[in-house]
C-alpha cells in the first residue's frame, strides 16, 4: 500500500500508516545491519522520527518505502560511524536473541541468515535490500546512492560470498 | 537455487532469527512524543535574517584575522552543536544557520572558497542562490549532507575520532553533554599533573601485550594507540585507563589494556589462559576484516578459559605467539572453506553490568542506587516462571541486562542454556528496576507466557 499524499491525510495519520506498514520488517532490518537489538529499536525509531519531520518534503520521487529504507540505511550507517560503536563486540548479538528451536527444515535457512550476518556491510547491504525488503536493483540504487550496475556488482559478489560460505554447490548465481 | 527459492530463504531466515523483533504498540506515540519534544520540529523558526551586506562584511573582515586564538578553533564544532540543538540534522538547517556556522568556520581560520562566499554576501543573490552556495561551501569540506553534523565536522578537523587526543576527547564529548546530545555512561576526564602521561600509558600498554604474547618489539611498535582516561558517569567507579592498540592492518589483532590511574594492569585486561595441544596449519580463508574483539581475561562459569570468537585473531595468536599453544574446545562455526574454529565464543553476556560497560561491551545500562539488584530481579524472574510450573529453569543460566526504557528502569533477565559452548536463551523475564513486579515474559516455544 503506498500513501497518497493529500489533505484527507494528517501527518500522525500518515506516520501511523507507516509504523504499521514497515515497523517490523524495518527494525529487523536494521537489527541484521547493526547486530543490536537495542540499537535496531533506536534505529527504526529514528527512522520514523526523521520520516515524520519530513513528511512535508517528500516529493514522491521515489516510493515511499524506497524512501523510508534510505533514511533507515543512512540511520544505522550513522550508529555504525558513532564513537563507541566500534568498541562493541557484535560477533555474539544474535544469539542473545530468544530464538525458537531448530527445526531441520529450517536450518539452510538460518544458516543462511548467519552467513549473511558475517557478508562486509556493503554486501550486507544490498543482500538485505533486494531479497529481504524485495527491492529491485534500480531502488536499492536509489536507497544507497549509487549506480544501479554497481548494485548488480555487489549482489553478485555477496552472493559469491555466501556460496563460499555455506559450500553449497547449487547457490543462488545472481 | 532460483531467486525465489533464495527470496524465501531469506525471508524465513530472517524473520525466524528475529522472531522476538516485533511491533512496538506505543511506537507511533513515541514517534510523536519526540518529534513534539524536539526542538524546531512543531515549525521552522523564523530568525530575522541579517542582511547580505552586513553578513559579507563579517565574513570578510573575518577573513583578514590572521592570529586565531586556540580557544576558537572549537568555535564552529561547537556551533554545529548548537543549532543541532536547536534545528536537529543539517536538512533541516536554514540558511541562517549556515551562515552562522560558515561564520564560525571562519573564525577558527577555516579557508573557504571566495567565489561562493561572495554569493553569500552579494546582495542582489536570491535567498536560493545563497542557501546553495552556503551548502555547497559544507558540502565540499564535510561531505554529504545527509552526513553532515558536529560530529562529522569534528571528524574531518581532528581527523579520526579513535586518535583524539584526550583533551579533544573531554572538550568534545562533555560539551556535547552540556548541551543535552550526549547521554552516554562513559564520562571523559584529563589527567591531572601527577598522573601518568598517555604516551607512559602507551608504553606500558604495548610493553604489556609484548610480554603477555611474546610478540616481537617491531610488531608491537607498528600499533597505533587510542587511549581515553574515564570514569562511569554517576558512579564512584575510578577513573581508569583505556588504551586500544590498532590500525595495523584489517588482518592484524587488536588490543585493549585497561590500567588503573598509577598505570597498574588490570587483571581483567592482562592475559590469555590457553590450554595446550593444537596447532593451526593455515591462514583462515576469510576477506573480512577482522572484527573488534578485545583480549580479556574472564573468569566464565568458572572455567578461567579464554574464548575467541574471531578466526583471524585466533590465526594471529596462534602464528605470532610461539609461546602460546591451545586446543579444539569446540568447533562452533565450523563452515565449509574456513578453518575450524578453535574456541568457544567470549561469553559477554555472562558478565556483570558494571563489566560489560566498562570494557566496552555497552550492553545495557549500570542500574541506579535505588533500583533493586540484579541478583534479586534474577530471584524474581526464577520464583515467578517457577510459579507457573516451569521447573526446567533451575538447570538453566539467568543473565540480566539493565536498561531505561521510557524513563522505566527495567531489567530483563535471562535464562539459557549452553549449546556448544554457546549462549541460547530460552525464556526472558522483564521485571520493574523499581518495584521488582513481572512486566512481561517471552517463551518463544509457547508464543509468550504472560
Amino acid at each position: 500500500m503506498e500513501l497518497v499524499k493529500g489533505p484527507t491525510y494528517s501527518h500522525e495519520e500518515m506516520l501511523a500508516h507507516m509504523v504499521a506498514e514497515y515497523e517490523v520488517i524495518l527494525l529487523r532490518t536494521c537489527y541484521m545491519y547493526l547486530h543490536d537489538k537495542a540499537l535496531a529499536e533506536d534505529a527504526t525509531q529514528e527512522t520514523f522520527l526523521k520520516a515524520y519531520k519530513a513528511l512535508d518534503s517528500f516529493r514522491g520521487e521515489s516510493s515511499e518505502k524506497t524512501w523510508l529504507m534510505r533514511i533507515a540505511m543512512n540511520t544505522c550507517r550513522d550508529m555504525k560511524r558513532s564513537a563507541w560503536f566500534r568498541y562493541m563486540d557484535r560477533s555474539v548479538e544474535i544469539e542473545r536473541l530468544p530464538l525458537p528451536a531448530k527445526v531441520f527444515e529450517f536450518m539452510e535457512a538460518d544458516d543462511l541468515t548467519q552467513a549473511i550476518l558475517k557478508l562486509p556491510t556493503k554486501h550486507k547491504e544490498v543482500i538485505l535490500l533486494h531479497f529481504y525488503q524485495d527491492m529491485t536493483m534500480r531502488e536499492i540504487a536509489s536507497v544507497l546512492d549509487i549506480s544501479a550496475s554497481t548494485v548488480q556488482k555487489r549482489v553478485k559478489a555477496a552472493c559469491s560470498k555466501l556460496k563460499k560460505m555455506l559450500g553449497k554447490e547449487d547457490f543462488y548465481e545472481s | 537455487m532460483n531467486h525465489e527459492k533464495m527470496r524465501e530463504h531469506v525471508h524465513t531466515g530472517i524473520d525466524r532469527q528475529c522472531a522476538s523483533l516485533t511491533s512496538d504498540p506505543y511506537r507511533v506515540q513515541r514517534v510523536l512524543n519526540m518529534a513534539h519534544e524536539a526542538p524546531g520540529t512543531g515549525g521552522f523558526i523564523v530568525k530575522k535574517k541579517m542582511s547580505a551586506g552586513l553578513i559579507f562584511a563579517i565574513v570578510m573582515m573575518l577573513l583578514t584575522v590572521t592570529a586565531v586564538a586556540a580557544v576558537l578553533l572549537n568555535l564552529h564544532i561547537e556551533k554545529a552543536m548548537d543549532i543541532a540543538v536547536d534545528k536537529g540534522e543539517f536538512t533541516e538547517w536554514e540558511l541562517d544557520d549556515k551562515i552562522a556556522l560558515i561564520n564560525a568556520m571562519t573564525e577558527a581560520g577555516i579557508p573557504l572558497p571566495q567565489d561562493k562566499l561572495s554569493v553569500i554576501g552579494d546582495a542582489d543573490s536570491s535567498d536560493e542562490e545563497r542557501d546553495r552556495a552556503a551548502t555547497e561551501i559544507l558540502v565540499d569540506i564535510y561531505g554529504n549532507e545527509e552526513h553532515i553534523s558536529h560530529f562529522t565536522i569534528a571528524s574531518h578537523d581532528w581527523g579520526d575520532p579513535f586518535q583524539w587526543t584526550l583533551e579533544q576527547q573531554v572538550w568534545f564529548w562533555e560539551t556535547l553533554r552540556e548541551k543535552g546530545l550526549y547521554t552516554g555512561k562513559i564520562k571523559y576526564l584529563l589527567p591531572g599533573e601527577n598522573d601518568l602521561t598517555r604516551d607512559q600509558v602507551v608504553r606500558i600498554a604495548k610493553k604489556t601485550i609484548q610480554d603477555a604474547y611474546d610478540l616481537p618489539e617491531e610488531i608491537v611498535q607498528a600499533y597505533d594507540a587510542d587511549v581515553t582516561f574515564f570514569t562511569i558517569e554517576g558512579t564512584d567507579v575510578a577513573p581508569r585507563w583505556r588504551v586500544y592498540l590498532g590500525y595495523v592492518n584489517a588482518e592484524a589483532a587488536e588490543y585493549t589494556v585497561l590500567l588503573t590511574r598509577d598505570g597498574q594492569v588490570t587483571e581483567d585486561a592482562s592475559l590469555y589462559i590457553f590450554k595446550p595441544g593444537v596447532s593451526v596449519t593455515s591462514a583462515p580463508q576469510n576477506d573480512q576484516p577482522s572484527t573488534v574483539l578485545k583480549p580479556y581475561e574472564k573468569r566464565l562459569l568458572a572455567t578461567e578459559e579464554l574464548y575467541l570468537s574471531h578466526r583471524n585473531m585466533q590465526y594471529h595468536f596462534l602464528s605470532n605467539c610461539p609461546s602460546v599453544e591451545a586446543e579444539v574446545l569446540s568447533a562452533t562455526d565450523n563452515i565449509d572453506g574456513y578453518e575450524p574454529c578453535p574456541y568457544c565464543v567470549l561469553q559477554t553476556q555472562l558478565w556483570s553490568v558494571e563489566d560489560k560497560i566498562i570494557y566496552g561491551v555497552m550492553y545495557g545500562e549500570l542500574p541506579t542506587e535505588a533500583v533493586i539488584s540484579a541478583s534479586q530481579a534474577e530471584q524474581i524472574a526464577i520464583d515467578y516462571l517457577l510459579s507457573y510450573g516451569m521447573d526446567d529453569i533451575i538447570n538453566l543460566i539467568p543473565y540480566s541486562r539493565y536498561l531505561t526504557i521510557d524513563n522505566q528502569c527495567q531489567y530483563t533477565v535471562f535464562f539459557a542454556r549452553l549449546d556448544n559452548g554457546q549462549i541460547a536463551p530460552i525464556y526472558s523475564v522483564i521485571v520493574d528496576a523499581k518495584t521488582g513486579k513481572v512486566l512481561s515474559t517471552f517463551d518463544p516455544t509457547a508464543n509468550g507466557l504472560g
